[in-house]
């Protein structure tokens, strides 16, 4: 009791007061960066729909079409592609992804490849626990954009070229709501092919042939979908990030508030004692 | 009698409106459309795009992408699309003179392939800046 234990409640009220304006504020640039991403994906969504739309158009009819990216090969190597971010203090938002990457592998069993990791999170975690890492892309800190998109995906499509791979399937956190997204498993490689309801691709004139157009076709397309993956995975991370630090500040707030309880009662018990102790000794002198 | 384009890129919706006539630079050459014309679909390369709305021509330059056209919905994907008053006739010189010299030190791979189409759509630009300029 005394002077000592009102000095340390004071000493942490400071340094917990400390802590929750760095929160904050990380929760600012949270929330900015999240803002400018949701602009530049939006306006990437129509695009990417009008690409998914061809896509059924131009793949509808392969047959004939001999392509390691089209045609599901037996699917004995499967490699995993999966997007972490760069940075931590997200929550769960990487463990979630990691997570799932690791059941995926244990479910694969001898069937699994290798991974391809975007983030740093991922790489160090995967690489710390010996799992075969082919290729990582770390520090990307800038918004994601059709560039990164296409030599992550022409990276893929190289690999499984070569025969490492035969199947690829991407493991990303998809946007759903700013409080809570989930990653999921998502076929990559070899494309999956939709069914469009009005078959129209009879009636369409190619220019060249069908089968030269789908050779080059495929790998754009694939930059494309690999884009709004990596535009999903960012804007997830960000709105997991201020999630987590508003938390954060919040905590910090309530703590601060017992916190300043506690050592108001201190305080008092601290200054009663004292008058006390005063009047019980003039008291003792006055005898 | 006119029909309903649509060109779009990563960042925006360049065209949405509609038009009488579209030329593209398609991968076999230069092919026009008009309404009415029978659903066709082909990869387009760098060049130069001519739209007719209005009774008046727009030049744009358009850099790889698609074209679809079906019951006189014309749609085009590609990587980038200027108008032609939007091309910084400069910056795409220092554009060419980079991908010249990396061109020039035969560096292999995907790094050539990158500088290739970076020469072909800084040739384009300067194409079609210089062309309308020159007709105004």
């Amino acid at each position: 009791m005394g002077r000592g234990k009102t000095r340390l409640l004071k000493k942490k009220i400071t340094s917990i007061t400390a802590t929750s304006h760095i929160t904050r504020a990380m929760e600012m640039v949270a929330r900015a960066r999240f803002n400018k991403i949701q602009k530049y994906a939006l306006a990437f969504r129509p695009y990417a729909e009008k690409y998914e739309e061809m896509a059924k158009d131009v793949l509808s009819d392969i047959s004939g079409i001999e392509d390691v990216l089209l045609n599901p090969t037996e699917g004995k190597k499967v490699g995993i592609f999966l997007i972490t971010g760069d940075m931590g203090l997200c929550g769960s938002y990487n463990t979630n992804v990691v997570q799932l990457v690791e059941n995926q592998i244990s479910k694969l069993g001898h069937n699994f490849a290798g991974l391809v990791v975007v983030g740093t999170k991922g790489t160090s975690y995967f690489k710390y626990h010996n799992v075969k890492v082919m290729k990582s892309y770390v520090r990307e800190y800038n918004y994601p954009n059709i560039n990164i998109a296409h030599a992550i995906a022409e990276a893929l499509i190289d690999i499984i070229k070569e025969g490492t791979f035969d199947r690829v399937l991407a493991v990303y956190t998809n946007f759903k709501s700013m409080l809570a997204n989930l990653p999921k498993v998502e076929q990559f490689i070899p494309v999956p092919l939709g069914k469009r309801k009005e078959m129209r691709v009879w009636e369409y004139e190619f220019e060249p042939s069908s089968r030269e157009l789908v050779s080059n076709f495929v790998p754009r397309y694939l930059a494309v979908k690999m884009c709004s993956m990596l535009y999903e995975a960012k804007m997830s991370e960000f709105a997991a990030r201020q999630t987590a630090m508003r938390n954060a500040t919040d905590n910090a707030m309530k703590m601060i508030k017992d916190l300043t309880l506690r050592y108001n009662k201190e305080r008092q018990a601290y200054i009663t004692q004292e008058i006390i102790e005063i009047t019980t000794s003039s008291e003792a002198i006055n005898k | 009698m006119a029909f309903h384009l649509q060109i779009l890129t990563p960042e925006r919706i360049v065209v949405d409106k509609n038009v009488e006539y579209i030329n593209v630079p398609a991968i076999e050459g230069f092919i026009g459309f008009l309404s009415n014309h029978s659903p066709f679909f082909t990869e387009l390369k760098s060049g130069e795009c001519v739209i007719k709305s209005d009774g008046k021509y727009c030049h744009y330059a358009l850099h790889e992408g698609y074209i679809s056209v079906y019951k006189n919905e014309v749609v085009v994907v590609a990587e980038a699309v200027e108008h032609a008053d939007e091309i910084d006739v400069e910056r795409a010189m220092r554009e060419k003179a980079n991908a010249e010299r990396v061109l020039a030190s035969k560096a292999k791979g995907l790094s050539t392939r990158r500088a290739q189409a970076a020469l072909e759509r800084s040739m384009t630009r300067i194409r079609v800046a210089r062309k309308v300029s020159r007709e105004r």
